[in-house]
């Protein structure tokens, strides 16, 4: 009886995880050879994954606009900033806080007129991976010793612009067919939305792996040369400054794992 | 890994992952201000705490993680709500084949609200979030075993109810 009922239990195991997709190769054998050829059990195992099926659409409201939920939480995050103490402290706050912004603002004034540009930088140390969600929600994964520099305007011009150094992921979203440039070294990366792992080899080389979708990658420059690079192709610019290209098998996720 | 966030990556990671993660949450809950409380809430601490946080993941998997741990809170110590949704919470031009759908849908939704917990929670992570039974396991403080068992005795309860 007990022994019924333990394989009995094993059987229920193995169809539930069958429905769930999480069976493996020889899970799936031990299930084919217990349903054999006994029409019972072929049809309750129906059953299971019509249940399964007819169960895909879970009712949802809607849950309003992201814009005003947005709002509200921008609103509730700005109010935790613990207000001033007593009013002397506010008085001099408020004068500290006005002199530094004038200064701020005169500086900025001055370096924007000098250089034309305010922006964003971020280095990484030798034993630390850094994530970065990009104003456009791009994600970035920044490998030890690299850094990633961007406008201010990122967002407000035509073309999206970044500055790379050292090897880093990148998941590149679509966003109003915008371009997204990568300038690293004297190469540039054009796409509208990919993934690709971007790294430098033993001789100064840089290759871009291309995980999905579309990549140019070129050489800086008036009369650059171009590579068009599709999902799972390997490009790499040389020293030189001639372009290569080749197609892989699979992508290695070995190199996504160092991220971690 | 270190996570570098600015308001507007904040702004851009809470757009693209709002409804959703409201999804998730309203799921396991059943009540929308609940959720949507809910993910604000998760969005909040991701913010406060980003300059401490290391994940061993992506930014997304947290949120989602948060989500479904703070939503199982939620429903461990009040129960999930039994709201009904109501038809003008739907767009047409969004979910076009409701109409046609609705009356099976809602008995679908309501079937799975009947399933007594853990095996609801267990089920709608299962099926929705397509979490592993480890994860689950993980979540819920189970172990694997029983986490199977729960789903197939959620499985068996909607077969009856829903083939009837």
């Amino acid at each position: 009886m007990y022994m019924e009922q333990t394989a009995d239990n094993r059987m229920w195991s193995l169809m539930v995880r069958y429905i769930s997709n999480e069976l493996n190769l020889r899970e799936t054998d031990e299930l084919l050879s217990w349903l054999g050829n006994v029409p019972a059990r072929t049809e309750l195992l129906k059953e299971l994954r019509e249940t399964w099926d007819k169960s895909r659409d879970f009712q949802l409201p809607r849950f309003g606009d992201p814009q005003i939920a947005w709002n509200n939480l921008r609103n509730s995050i700005e109010r935790r900033e613990p207000p001033a103490r007593h009013l002397l402290y506010r008085k001099y706050k408020i004068i500290t806080i006005a002199a530094v912004s004038l200064i701020v603002v005169i500086c900025v004034l001055f370096l924007g007129l000098r250089y034309g540009r305010h922006s964003y930088s971020i280095d990484t140390a030798g034993n630390e991976n850094v994530e970065i969600i990009l104003p456009d929600g791009s994600f970035t994964w920044l490998s030890e010793n690299a850094s990633l520099k961007y406008k201010r305007s990122f967002f407000d011009v035509q073309q999206r612009e970044i500055l790379l150094r050292g090897d880093a992921y990148f998941e590149i979203k679509g966003y109003a067919r915008r371009d997204f440039n990568i300038h690293a070294g004297k190469a540039v990366i054009n796409t509208k939305g990919a993934r690709f792992y971007v790294e430098h080899g033993p001789a100064n080389e840089l290759k871009v792996l291309v995980k999905s979708g579309t990549v140019v990658l070129g050489l800086d420059g008036k009369d650059r040369q171009q590579q068009l690079l599709n999902a799972l192709d390997e490009g790499t610019l040389y020293q030189d400054g001639s372009i290569g290209k080749m197609h892989l098998d699979n992508f290695p996720d070995e190199k996504l794992k160092k991220r971690q | 890994m270190a996570v570098l966030l600015d308001i507007s990556g904040l702004e851009a990671l809470f757009k693209m992952n709002y409804e959703s993660l409201c999804s998730t949450s309203y799921r396991l809950v059943q009540d929308k201000e609940i959720a949507a409380f809910i993910v604000q809430d998760v969005f909040t601490r991701l913010w406060k705490e980003r300059a401490s946080l290391k994940l061993s993941d992506t930014v997304q998997k947290y949120l989602y993680q948060r989500t479904i741990i703070q939503s199982l809170a939620y429903t461990a110590k009040l129960g999930h709500g039994t709201a009904q949704v109501k038809v003008e919470d739907y767009s047409h031009e969004r979910y076009p084949e409701v109409e046609l759908l609705k009356d099976v849908r809602r008995s679908v939704d309501q079937t799975i609200n009947t399933i007594p917990e853990p095996s609801r929670s267990i089920y709608i992570l299962a099926r929705y979030e397509h979490l592993k039974f480890e994860d689950i396991a993980s979540l819920l403080n189970l172990n694997t075993a029983t986490v199977e068992a729960q789903m197939s005795a959620a499985l068996l309860k909607l077969r009856r109810l829903i083939n009837k």
